[in-house]
């Protein structure tokens, strides 16, 4: 009976990549790494898969440049999503979307709507883009408050207040009729 | 509100609504050829297809290589090598003329010295002891036969310095010719 070879771990294709310039090596990193990168990007952005595409081809060339640097401590998905987290960060600041974390919130009404009830991931899009990125990576990616604050360049007191932010903001899109409007803690 | 006291837990409801959604999207082969394009551009990747170019050496090649980078080495060390002896020669014979130099000068100054010496001697040959005046005179004379013999010695053919040293034989031959009769009296006195 025949078995399939067990994959190559992380590590060796990520030597693979940097010594030889392995394209092989490179493919399969990329299609273990991209469909969970891809889809944070993507609601970290605001559900534009056009701007999740450039995120996600800018996270792996840097990634590439930065490759030879990285020393293994993190696993390699979440050093990837951190990179992935600044190419988008750069990105909504261009668009002047995002606001800096250690900020003041500023105040947010939730967007109207035919009052009908929305679904979850269609509220996180209509998150300001602060609150929408600390949710997703603690109530969808599972990271914790000082990981998140590494990541984002925060204190994780600073995240978990935006954590706060972003779930009252939350209910306040999933639950319309409640016609609260949100102040910011 | 401070962070730590925020007390704002999701419902089991809520909880189940973000388990729901999903982790992961396919991103489609599209971006993934992009991205592969992009890193090939930069150098990063090389296609399966087009390894990195390996350069291969053949045996005579390398052999020639070899040997000329040696006839290289050889060469520079020779030129080297040259360039360092001729700047000794260089070296040597600027030494050679600046002794020579020194030496034609300290002939002119003891010459002068020597000469200044005579002229004293001359002078006070008048009010000195016959015996001291007698002694100086023999060393000069004798000073003055050692410096023909070395003027003789660098230029045998030198006029004054063969004149000199002919008017020294002819003296010597006189006084030994003088000295004889006494040497025959004594050999008379000794055998008879």
């Amino acid at each position: 009976m025949r078995t399939e070879p067990a994959p190559a771990p992380d590590r060796a294709l990520a030597d693979a990549l940097l010594l030889e310039g392995d394209e092989r090596a490179f493919r399969e990193l990329y299609q273990r790494h991209t469909p969970r990168l891809f889809q944070v990007a993507l609601r970290v952005v605001g559900g534009s898969e056009h701007d999740a595409e450039d995120v996600v081809q800018e996270t792996w060339i840097r990634a590439t440049e930065k490759l030879a640097g990285f020393r293994w401590e993190a696993a390699f998905g979440t050093w990837l999503t951190g990179i992935g987290l600044n190419v988008a960060r750069g990105l909504l600041r261009k668009r002047g979307r995002w606001v800096e974390l250690e900020a003041a919130p500023e105040p947010w009404r939730p967007p109207p709507h035919d009052g009908e009830r929305i679904d979850l991931e269609r509220a996180i899009a209509l998150l300001p883009a602060g609150y929408r990125t600390v949710l997703v990576l603690h109530d969808v990616e599972g990271y914790r408050h000082d990981e998140i604050g590494e990541m984002l360049g925060v204190s994780p007191g600073t995240s978990k207040s935006q954590l706060f932010n972003a779930r009252r903001s939350l209910r306040q899109v999933l639950e319309p009729a409640k016609g609260r409007t949100h102040e910011p803690a | 509100m401070n962070p730590l006291e925020m007390d704002d837990e999701l419902t089991p409801d809520e909880r189940a609504l973000f388990a729901a959604l999903p982790r992961e999207r396919d991103s489609g082969h599209l971006l993934e050829e992009r991205t592969v394009r992009a890193l090939r551009e930069r150098g990063v990747l090389h296609a399966p297809g087009k390894p990195r170019r390996v350069i291969r050496f053949h045996p005579g090649w390398l052999t020639g290589a070899i040997a000329a980078g040696l006839a290289l080495f050889l060469g520079g060390l020779t030129t080297g090598q040259y360039l360092a002896t001729r700047s000794m020669g260089e070296v040597v014979t600027a030494v050679q003329q600046q002794d020579q130099k020194q030496a034609a000068l300290l002939v002119q100054q003891t010459g002068s010295a020597y000469v200044q010496a005579l002229a004293k001697l001359s002078q006070v040959s008048n009010t000195a002891s016959g015996a001291q005046g007698q002694q100086g005179r023999e060393v000069a004379s004798s000073m003055l036969r050692a410096a023909a013999d070395e003027v003789v010695r660098m230029n045998p053919n030198d006029p004054v310095a063969t004149g000199i040293l002919a008017a020294f034989d002819r003296a010597g031959a006189q006084q030994r010719a003088a000295a004889r009769p006494d040497t025959a009296a004594k050999q008379s006195v000794v055998w008879f």
